[in-house]
């Protein structure tokens, strides 16, 4: 049945660059991944897959980028997060009884006891460390549409070589396919960034649509009738779905958004932290440096010293969160009903959102997720969550526009990652691109095409816009500016080898292991 | 709507926090040693921690409403060595990036043989006398100017107009004014950063309604806001940072 006034399109963007250090026993940049399996993947699994089995009808997009799908397959990173769960399991468990004379806390030590033992039985029993599996079945199952991104994030408009951003789209499809057994529809183009040009490659591609950020489309030519809210068609035939901003405000923004209610879990206070040295040491990382354990006893409380946190009850926050998810659809009725009006044909509200906000940053956000599609399939029939491929079969007219470039980062364009702080990045880069295809010119076999493979994964590694986004936002950027340069250089150091025909075999295997991103990449993609 | 009432003469930006003397003492492209690049403060930061293949950040956590109560910290843990970066890769090449509406980046390696070449044939004394510059070309406008330059920046930040189309040469001026090109770059098109005059005969749209459904899109408050238009990734990084200097914290505290 139609809804009667419009419909929503949820997307999440699941991404987390490229960390795998097997040379390092407790890396901290593996624990960002450790932390968005748990908060994040694990519970939102959970959470669809109960919605599959009490009948709901719901429809999600997400990307999940190719370097996490990589990730969430690699054996050594499945080891390592298990033994990092178990691990917090334990922790858990013995939290209950340090806890046992203080029943406020005692009850959240439980609550964390029994979330981990649950994710544990999740990730290792019923999942069988398999999640890319899972999200596949829910996509065969008609509940998610999962969509592709650049092969490791690379930031399409800044490369230079026509190559370049046709390789990040080639190995993202291939990498697809290999993940999720079909070829990809749509896009997530990394940070939303889109430049004119890249919708014909997107359609040589076989991509059909990808989402942009409002004023690409508002400053498209001819005017888009519209707005944000119908899709729009490049000339090129690919369309384009606009990301709505007041949806978004609602749920990010630090001051005006839900995870900043003072009820909910306060993101910063941590029991690795907090609790004492000794205790704790047995679950840190080898270096013994204190890290978040993913136990907080705290909430967000206000605007208050870390120190004066008050205490967090799951009990309180899953009461705000029903809250929280009505006045989301609400709102979102109101939208629908009084766009409806205005346009006279039902509009689509794009809502796009980094996945990990659900869960990392924001505790309950799964929860959310889970309440609001809950309610939108119980509640009510104004609106009505669809796919965007399945928005696209209902045929409604597109009309047709030139987008403008854009980007989903501050300002609106390309500056985050385009200024003094990682602009001296582009010279290395754009040579590597003009490298990467000479060498797939060259038609090389054997030991030469194992190196010019590893060399493409080394520059598409090189090109990951974290390592860029990360100089500018971060006081200290060391591991951004050391990724960089170390991928920069065996890549050159491969290309050297490759022309004058002395491949190191050693070094080869070396970083064959380490960079083992894309096993199927093949150098012919830069042709 | 025009593209905002921006004067169209593109002007020359200085790089943020460029130190204001920008002269050249030698004519002569500097084989690109990093030390001896003289660029910006802000972009120093980033070159010097690169060239002394030790990436050391010296700065103070600046971010200390993020961090638990405690003193600020001494600076993190180095990260092992990393590789250096090659000074250039022997050719004479300019490229011209988008950054907005508003901005292009180019940056150069002239590590060429064009250099030489134009010494051999114009003799010493004659480049001694002659100056760097970029010429930007505005293909829109079918107009050009010159930008002087310390070639030994590598880069320049140039202030232009929206939806119009640019390429740059670097090279020398000589002292009768003519330029001499080393490099040309690609031609790039700045986008568009207002609403079209365009209106789809298939799709009409009166004023009144468009600028209302330009209104409920968000156009009149979220374009050029940064709190709306940035990213959840802005969040997401502010934790990592965060995590980081929790790190750095408690590692002086065990």
């Amino acid at each position: 049945m139609a809804p009667e006034q419009g419909y929503l399109i949820l997307q999440l963007h699941a991404h987390l660059p490229y960390v795998r250090h097997p040379e390092f026993e407790g890396f901290l940049e593996e624990s960002w991944f450790f932390e968005a399996v748990t908060e994040c993947y694990l519970p939102l699994l959970d959470a669809f897959d109960r919605l599959e089995r009490d009948g709901v009808d719901f429809h999600v997009s997400m990307s999940i980028t190719p370097p996490l799908c990589e990730m969430l397959c690699d054996g050594h990173l499945r080891d390592r997060y298990l033994r990092h769960l178990r691990g917090i399991v334990r922790l858990a468990e013995l939290e209950t009884h340090r806890t046992a004379a203080d029943p406020e806390m005692n009850k959240t030590a439980r609550f964390y006891q029994e979330l981990f033992q649950r994710l544990r039985f999740l990730y290792e029993e019923q999942y069988g460390a398999d999640l890319v599996g899972q999200f596949r079945r829910l996509q065969d199952h008609g509940l998610l549409e999962i969509v592709t991104c650049g092969a490791t994030h690379g930031f399409l408009p800044l490369m230079d070589h026509p190559s370049a951003a046709r390789a990040q789209i080639r190995v993202a499809r291939a990498n697809y396919e290999k993940h999720f057994h079909r070829p990809p529809r749509g896009i997530w183009l990394p940070e939303c960034a889109y430049s004119p040009g890249l919708d014909e490659m997107l359609r040589d591609e076989g991509i059909e649509f990808f989402f942009s950020d409002a004023h690409g489309i508002l400053y498209g030519e001819p005017r888009p009738k519209f707005g944000i809210f119908a899709p729009v068609r490049t000339p090129a035939g690919v369309s384009i779905f606009g990301r709505d901003m007041e949806s978004g405000k609602q749920v990010w923004s630090a001051r005006e958004g839900y995870p900043g209610d003072p009820v909910y879990r306060e993101f910063y206070r941590d029991l690795g932290y907090d609790g004492d040295y000794e205790y704790i040491r047995p679950f840190l990382n080898g270096d013994g440096i204190r890290k978040d354990t993913g136990i907080k006893y705290h909430r967000v409380t206000g605007d208050v010293a870390l120190g004066k946190k008050q205490l967090y009850d799951h009990d309180a926050a899953n009461e705000l969160v029903a809250h929280h998810a009505g006045n989301f659809m609400h709102n979102r009725q109101a939208q629908a009903r009084h766009l409806y009006g205005v346009m006279r044909q039902k509009p689509v509200i794009v809502s796009p959102y980094d996945a990990e906000l659900f869960g990392h940053w924001w505790f309950e956000g799964p929860k959310f997720l889970e309440m609001l599609l809950r309610k939108l399939h119980h509640d009510q029939n104004e609106i009505q969550t669809i796919t965007p491929s399945a928005y696209l079969a209902l045929s409604t007219p597109i009309q047709t526009i030139t987008p403008s470039a854009s980007s989903w980062g501050d300002k609106g364009y390309f500056e985050v990652w385009l200024n003094g702080s990682n602009d001296w990045i582009y010279k290395h880069l754009h040579e590597a691109e003009r490298r990467m295809s000479q060498l797939a010119q060259l038609h090389v076999n054997g030991l030469r095409a194992r190196a010019a493979a590893q060399a493409a994964r080394e520059l598409v590694l090189a090109q990951s816009s974290d390592w860029a986004f990360i100089m500018t936002m971060a006081t200290m950027s060391s591991y951004a500016v050391k990724r960089t340069l170390e991928h920069i250089h065996h890549f050159n150091t491969l290309y050297q080898q490759i022309l004058t025909d002395h491949v190191d075999v050693g070094y080869l295997e070396d970083l064959e292991s380490h960079n083992s991103i894309f096993p199927e990449i093949d150098a012919a993609v830069y042709r | 709507m025009s593209p905002k009432g921006k004067d169209n003469k593109p002007k020359a930006k200085r790089k943020p926090d460029a130190p204001a003397k920008k002269t050249t003492t030698t004519n002569k492209p500097v084989k690109e040693t990093t030390a001896k690049r003289k660029a910006p403060a802000r972009k120093r930061k980033a070159v010097a921690s690169i060239e002394a293949t030790l990436p050391v950040v010296s700065e103070q956590p600046v971010a200390v409403d993020l961090t638990p109560a405690a003193e600020p910290g001494p600076p993190p843990v180095p990260e092992p060595n990393a590789p250096p970066l090659p000074t250039g890769y022997g050719h004479d090449r300019i490229a011209l990036l988008v950054r907005d509406p508003n901005c292009l980046f180019a940056y150069w390696d002239l590590t060429g043989d064009a250099f030489g070449g134009l010494v051999s044939a114009r003799g010493e004394d004659f480049v001694n006398r002659c100056s760097w510059a970029l010429r930007v070309h505005n293909h829109t406008q079918g107009a050009h100017h010159f930008q002087p330059v310390g070639v030994e920046t590598g880069s320049w930040y140039l202030e232009v107009v929206p939806s119009t189309t640019y390429s740059v040469d670097i090279g020398l001026v000589a002292p009768d004014g003519a330029f001499l090109s080393v490099a040309s770059s690609k031609q790039v098109s700045t986008p568009r950063d207002s609403i079209s005059d365009r209106i789809d005969e298939e799709w009409t749209v009166s004023e009144a309604q468009f600028e209302k459904m330009f209104d409920l899109s968000g156009g009149n408050t979220t374009m050029g806001a940064s709190e709306s238009i940035s990213s959840v990734g802005l969040q997401r990084m502010r934790e990592r940072v965060a995590l980081q200097l929790k790190e750095a914290i408690s590692s002086r505290r065990k």
